[in-house]
């Protein structure tokens, strides 16, 4: 009896709560809905906020494992449907009578032959979407094969002008069925280009050959000229003659690459190279609609076919079909040099120089020879490189490539092979390359290498394709991604319920709240034991990676088991699935290193893998000895002497403080474009950034120094070693070049040559800010960074809540996100409050009033010399920055605002965002836009589930708009005090050179062509941000946000502000005290510090110039 | 037959100027100052020139990029008397001298003494880890992990998971604990050379010093040890003594490296921070030299009082 009623009590309790958790959450949902759609300034109209419902479209939870299994009684195909390309459906009406666009992108229909195929072709543009109609006869699963363009694309809207321009990252898309993703892999699907190396023509002396219009000459690797070279190299191992430019030392460089024009037909295939067979999507009977959704390029498409896609027989069927043909009877070896791909698919794939073995083809014990291809760079399941191969005779020849895995021990990478275009037979699909620290030549065998198998070539030219695969892994690593995946999504579930640090005393009730999660972590225990099991039996031991997952396996059984113990397992797990995360990233990775490739009669001795002893140690001791005479620091140079002596006072010296990748691109831009451009002598080094100040001091600094922070232009600047670009005083003027044009060395560039203010136009306005010091500028913007948001799309759609457009919306989602114990990332102290005083219009220091000095002081201040005359020809005092302006009401405000997020709300103020941004216990934060550098590459698996946007902002209510500006910082190039009355042209036309929209663009190019998808370059200039492969959305928001950047400005003695404003932070934060007062507090000492400092510059201090305040 | 050389050209010290006496001394043993010119050249051009040149610039105004200007004693005058800070840092360089000091010398005289007491296989491997943490260049920086400000520290979660706080301590950047933690850490990376010249000192003891003492009424061990041992230790006592001291004045660059430059409201700030502070930061090497003049007869002044404290070990 008694039992029955607390039963009963207990239902009702529960009842209740559920209800009052349905009418909160009801509520909460009307009040954010009826929050007014506002227009923002700053050009941020065009930002791209997501909506939950397009978010909703594309989530889906379901893998194509999942789907394949829910369709498993669904035949293949059996007819082929070819899509009318022409065909667009343009829009549709929903149930509500509403009109939803279905192509959004730019189309353009031109004629195939500019395209060098027949009939028309359509270009679609990377800034929507694009829908088809389709009439399928049958239900049955079809693949999807597309035929596009490799080659460089631009694509025009109806008026003519440039919608879209191909950039260098490949073509990828999403897509839908019927306005939704049928699974999570139809959320990327990327289609390569195909990219060949750029040769220059060049004589015996290594200098270009000219045509006649004296232009350099260049082949490519897909010419006759380049296969005919290849030939002639094939029957010889050694190096006679190089293909590779070599700079002054003699070390070679890599060629450019340039886009490969050709037609590919190709069917859709899982991007991370889970599935190996190309996707088959489940389509019924009847009308549906089929969409491309742009995620990067656009792309020229000829045809789309639904079909299915034959898979190639067996090696026995293989062997039958070609049964009359004879093994490759000759005993010559033919061999590829690696480094001569054909083609590759990206542009990062590029030649590398081994010094680990001294056989490796050529070796050179001094010089830096491209001997290699592959390593780190071809690591990304789908990335292929190709090899063209002159074969004497029609037969069967066995491929023994010279390669190398020295980066995963304990496991081995994979690779596919093409012949001609296609997979010869069913193994050929999954060739294994084990770890090994020295090169190998093992014959392309099967797995367990019993089967060497031979290939069939006809004679003459064939092509070889080695393509990224993940082989046998490809089952396990999609069993541990799944896993991964459900078990973080559980983690969530339980965080929200216990928050981050759980009380192990308590009972939290999981039995009744989430059977279902206890349930699935058993379950996905299970699974996990299982695959490490299967790992252990692939790699033929159980090592640290079965390790990895099993004792990840271990903590999740006892969580589902035991769930009073979930409380204090909660941390532990917490580092297991970073850890699997990271074991995922990098198992994913294939890196493989070729030498050469060699082809040669099936059962015939494969060439020499490694050196002998004495061989390796005679090339040992031959490099220890070079190593005595030559400069491993010198970025060589290819420029040509200098001829005159004018050209050679003309010369500069430029200093970077970068990295040494960074100096060999900037040394490769000077040489290739500078040189060619102006014929000015430049030098650039690489030195440490400490060096400067030593160096100016002793007179032998640089005439540019580049990379510099913007604190540095201005502190060097009133120290008098950096000159300013805008002034007269030195004896240039900067936008009048009228007394260079009888100048020998510049009379002939002065029309390339861009003015000081035409330069300033290439950046924010506000960029020069910093720089800019009492009307002259010290310094021309490089890099820009600046904070905008970053926030999880699927978490949103979880919890239901909208992306945030202004503070008032981000106030009203802290509660939605914290009563799930999610965080929220937030720069500290004045970092956070300056972006919220500057979106108001309240400045960092005290600044203007300009007439009020003038009226009362301005007989003194003219006399000091403390005025200057500004651009308009207005005289204007030296009176901006006396004063900090933290103790303005709006300033004392904002900060207090910002503390009470730190103190009252909680939010963190030390933590690792990119890993509880991945792991989704911090779903939203303001930080640096460069963090997407990070993600990117750190974070795969949250690929397409995050989104950066402009900052939310300050509404104000008499325009009804929203001001969402952000704060940045620069770095600058500055010309530095050493430069002479004979060179400082040459180093403003460097500077000018150097940030222009097309190097810099060049530049940024080459770092993600070096250091792939996270080589991002946050450049100041917009238009060379324009030209980097930023996805349609990401370049719009981070437009956005452009237009609505400020700098905060420098004067001398700011250093101290930052200095006390964390201090009175700290203060806040660790013991709790008033911000206001506190802050208040340091007000004193930062005005003194500012005059102090003013005065050893005799600038006016706000103790000498008070202003009546009334 | 040098000897006699010498006797027959012998002039008597008073005769002649000392200048003259000087010179004539060395050309007699020009083979050692030979000998020791490399390194005295060396030594004279990169720290004794430096010194005094650092003591010339304390009475200009430098910024590093501009000739100096004389300024007379005012950097001393305002270091003095109006700089507050300047003197927050002597009172932290004095009370974090005074504890690492001692108590570094202190702990590294006593482990080493205990692990003298051990087997020699066994000595050799405790040396080791006694001594691994200051080979280990920064390997203090296992600290900033430790007592990481996120709530996923170790500390943090440690105490969370406890329930002594509720949220994290921001261990490094809250002036409560920084002092503190920073004196274990440097105490924690003392345990240098001067503990290895200890160990090294308390072999060369010689036994039979031992025997006679025992003979002659030492009752104990800790007798042993302050009549005996260490009178005979004295030079690498002397030695560890001047390495402590330099080492718990020269911190500044492990502070900086576990709590950031400057430490909150200063609360660590030493003489040499302040160095930095003016010298890199703000470019007045004037000033910045007369905090290092200051420094300099600081250091020197603690070294006269540590060798006439050492000289009465053992009496």
């Amino acid at each position: 009896m008694t039992n029955m009623k607390k039963q009963a009590r207990r239902g009702f309790c529960f009842f209740l709560m559920c209800v009052m958790l349905f009418t909160s959450y009801a509520f909460l949902g009307t009040g954010l809905s009826a929050s007014a759609v506002v227009e923002s300034v700053g050009g941020s109209d065009s930002l791209v906020r997501t909506s939950l419902d397009e978010i909703r479209s594309v989530l889906t939870g379901l893998t194509y494992g999942e789907y394949l299994a829910s369709h498993e009684n669904t035949p293949r195909a059996d007819s082929t449907i070819d899509v009318d390309i022409m065909d667009i459906l343009m829009e549709t009406t929903d149930s509500r009578g509403n009109v939803v666009e279905q192509t959004t992108a730019t189309i353009e229909n031109v004629s195939g032959s500019d395209y060098g195929t027949d009939g028309n072709i359509l270009l679609v543009g990377d800034d929507g979407k694009i829908t088809w109609n389709i009439n399928v006869d049958k239900s049955a699963m079809y693949s999807v094969v597309i035929e596009y363009f490799t080659g460089d694309i631009t694509v025009h809207d109806a008026d003519g002008n440039v919608a879209s321009q191909g950039k260098s990252s490949s073509i990828e898309r999403m897509l839908l069925i019927d306005g939704s993703v049928p699974f999570r892999e139809a959320r990327s699907l990327v289609l390569y280009k195909s990219w060949s190396d750029n040769y220059l023509v060049v004589d015996e002396n290594n200098k270009a050959v000219l045509d006649e219009n004296g232009n350099k000459q260049y082949f490519t690797s897909a010419s006759e000229q380049f296969r005919e070279f290849v030939k002639e190299q094939a029957n010889q191992n050694s190096d006679s003659k190089r293909l590779f430019v070599t700079d002054s030392t003699g070390n070679e460089l890599r060629p450019d690459k340039l886009l490969n024009d050709s037609w590919v037909e190709k069917a859709l295939v899982d991007s991370s190279g889970y599935y190996d067979e190309p996707l088959r999507f489940y389509l019924e009977e009847g009308e549906h609609m089929l969409t491309l959704e742009t995620v990067r390029e656009p792309i020229a498409i000829k045809s789309i076919t639904l079909c299915s896609v034959e898979q190639p027989d067996s090696y026995e069927a293989y062997l039958q079909k070609h049964a009359d043909a004879a093994d490759y009877s000759g005993s010559d070896k033919i061999y590829i040099q690696a480094e001569y791909p054909t083609a590759t698919s990206d542009r990062t794939i590029y030649q590398l120089n081994d010094r680990s073995s001294v056989i490796t083809m050529p070796q050179d014990p001094a010089l830096i020879k491209m001997n290699e291809i592959g390593g780190e760079k071809w690591q990304y399941a789908g990335q292929w490189i190709e090899y063209t191969v002159t074969v004497p005779e029609s037969g069967f020849y066995m491929i023994v490539p010279r390669s190398k895995q020295d980066v995963y021990s304990g496991m081995y990478t994979s690779r596919k092979i093409y012949i001609n275009g296609e997979v010869p037979f069913a193994e050929a699909a999954n060739f294994r390359f084990d770890y090994s620290s020295d090169w190998q030549t093992n014959p392309l065998a099967s797995s367990d290498g019993q089967t060497q198998y031979k290939f069939y070539l006809e004679a003459g030219e064939n092509t070889i394709r080695f393509e990224v695969v993940l082989g046998d892994m490809a089952e396990v690593l999609r069993e541990v991604e799944s896993s991964l995946s459900t078990i973080n999504e559980y983690y969530r579930k339980i965080l929200m319920l216990t928050g981050s640090d759980p009380d192990e005393y308590r009972d939290y009730n999981f039995q009744r709240i989430m059977p279902d999660v206890l349930r699935g972590l058993v379950q996905q225990a299970e699974a996990l034991y299982a695959v490490s099991d299967r790992l252990a039996e692939i790699t033929g031991a159980k090592g640290e990676n079965s390790a990895t997952l099993d004792k990840i396996a271990l903590i999740v059984d006892y969580m589902g088991r035991y769930p009073d113990t979930i409380a204090a397992r909660l941390s532990s797990l917490k580092d297991q699935l970073a850890a699997l995360g990271s074991w995922l990233t990098t198992t994913q990775n294939q890196p493989l290193d070729l030498d050469y490739i060699c082809l040669q009669a099936p059962g015939s001795e494969p060439p020499k893998a490694e050196a002998g002893f004495f061989e390796s140690v005679w090339g040992e001791i031959q490099k220890f000895i070079m190593s005595f005479f030559s400069d491993y620091n010198s970025i060589g140079s290819a420029t040509e002497e200098v001829t005159t002596e004018e050209l050679e006072a003309a010369g500069i010296e430029v200093w970077t403080m970068t990295d040494r990748d960074r100096a060999q691109i900037i040394r490769s831009l000077v040489d290739d474009d500078f040189a060619e451009r102006y014929g000015i002598p430049v030098s650039v080094q690489l030195v440490v950034a400490s060096t400067l100040m030593p160096a100016t001091l002793a007179g032998t600094g640089p005439d540019v120094s580049m990379g510099n922070t913007q604190d540095t232009a201005i502190n060097y600047a009133i120290r008098s070693a950096v000159y300013s670009l805008n002034s007269t005083a030195h004896g240039y003027d900067f936008n009048d070049f009228s007394k260079y044009e009888d100048n020998p060395v510049y009379k002939d560039i002065l029309d390339d040559v861009a003015t000081f203010d035409e330069v300033m136009e290439r950046f924010a306005p506000a960029a020069s800010v910093p720089l800019t010091l009492y009307g002259e500028t010290y310094g021309v913007p490089e890099n820009m960074s600046f904070s905008m948001m970053f926030y999880r799309k699927d978490i949103f759609v979880e919890l239901d809540i909208e992306v945030p457009n202004t503070w008032d919306d981000f106030y009203a989602i802290i509660y939605k996100l914290q009563s799930n114990n999610l965080d929220i990332g937030f720069p500290t102290g004045l970092t956070g409050s300056t972006i919220l005083m500057y979106q108001l219009g309240e400045t960092m220091y005290k600044e203007g009033n300009y007439d009020a000095y003038m009226e009362q002081y301005g007989d003194i201040l003219r006399e000091n010399g403390q005025t200057y005359i500004n651009a308009d020809g207005e005289e204007i005092p030296k009176t901006d920055g006396m004063e900090i302006n933290l103790n303005s009401n709006t300033a004392l405000a904002k900060f207090r605002e910002v503390c009470r997020l730190f103190t009252d709300y909680s939010f963190p103020v030390t933590y690792t965002f990119a890993d509880r941004f991945r792991q989704g216990t911090m779903p939203i934060g303001i930080i640096d836009y460069t963090t997407y550098n990070q993600l990117i590459v750190f974070a795969p698996e949250i690929k397409g589930l995050w989104e950066f946007t402009p900052l939310p902002g300050t509404l104000n209510e008499e325009t009804n708009t929203i001001d969402n500006t952000t704060v940045a910082s620069v770095t600058c190039m500055m010309m530095m005090r050493s430069v002479t009355e004979a060179n400082h042209f040459s180093a403003w036309v460097f500077m000018q050179w150097w940030s222009s929209a097309e190097i810099q663009s060049d530049f940024c190019n080459e770092m993600v062509a070096l250091l792939g998808p996270s080589g991002k370059q946050n450049t100041a200039n917009i238009e060379a941000l324009e030209g980097m492969s930023w996805s349609k959305d990401e370049l719009d928001n981070l437009k956005a946000q452009f237009n609505a950047v400020t700098c905060t400005p420098e004067y001398p003695g700011g250093y101290i502000i930052a200095r006390y404003a964390n201090f009175a932070f700290l203060d806040v934060y660790n013991n709790g005290t008033d911000p206001v007062e506190t802050l208040l507090s340091y007000i004193d000492s930062i005005n003194a510090e500012l005059t102090r400092k003013r005065q050893e510059f005799d600038l006016p201090t706000a103790d000498e110039f008070p202003l009546d305040t009334n | 037959m040098a000897n006699s050389t010498t006797a027959e050209h012998a002039v008597i010290r008073r005769d002649i100027s000392k200048f003259k006496w000087t010179m004539m001394q060395m050309k007699q043993h020009k083979v050692a100052y030979l000998m020791i010119a490399p390194f005295f050249i060396l030594f004279f051009i990169f720290t004794v020139v430096p010194v005094l040149l650092s003591i010339i610039l304390s009475f200009t105004t430098f910024n590093m990029l501009e000739w100096p200007t004389l300024v007379y004693a005012d950097n001393y005058i305002r270091l003095f008397l109006d700089d507050e800070i300047f003197l927050i840092a002597v009172k932290n360089t004095l009370m974090f001298a005074i504890i690492t000091g001692p108590a570094s010398y202190l702990l590294s005289l006593f482990f080493a003494w205990f692990i003298n007491e051990l087997r020699p296989k066994i000595r050799a491997v405790v040396t080791l880890l006694f001594y691994a943490p200051s080979i280990s260049g920064n390997v203090y920086l296992i600290w900033t992990i430790i007592f990481s400000s996120d709530q996923y520290g170790y500390a943090n979660a440690l105490l969370m998971k406890f329930n002594i706080i509720q949220k994290p301590i921001l261990w490094f950047q809250d002036e409560k604990y920084i002092f503190t933690l920073v004196v274990l850490v440097a105490l924690w990376t003392s345990l240098g050379t001067s503990f290895l010249t200890f160990i090294a000192g308390f072999q060369v003891v010689d036994k039979s010093l031992y025997e006679a003492g025992a003979v002659d009424g030492v009752k104990n061990r800790w007798q042993e040890l302050w009549f005996i041992t260490l009178p005979t230790m004295r030079p690498q006592m002397m030695l560890g003594a001047i390495l402590a001291i330099t080492q718990s004045f020269g911190f500044g660059a492990v502070i900086t490296a576990l709590v950031g430059f400057p430490s909150p409201n200063y609360c660590v700030h030493t003489i040499m921070h302040h160095l930095e502070d003016y010298g890199n930061q703000r470019f007045e090497m004037g000033y910045a030299s007369a905090i290092a003049t200051i420094l300099f007869f600081m250091m020197i002044g603690s070294n006269l009082l540590v060798t006439k404290i050492l000289r009465k070990v053992g009496s």
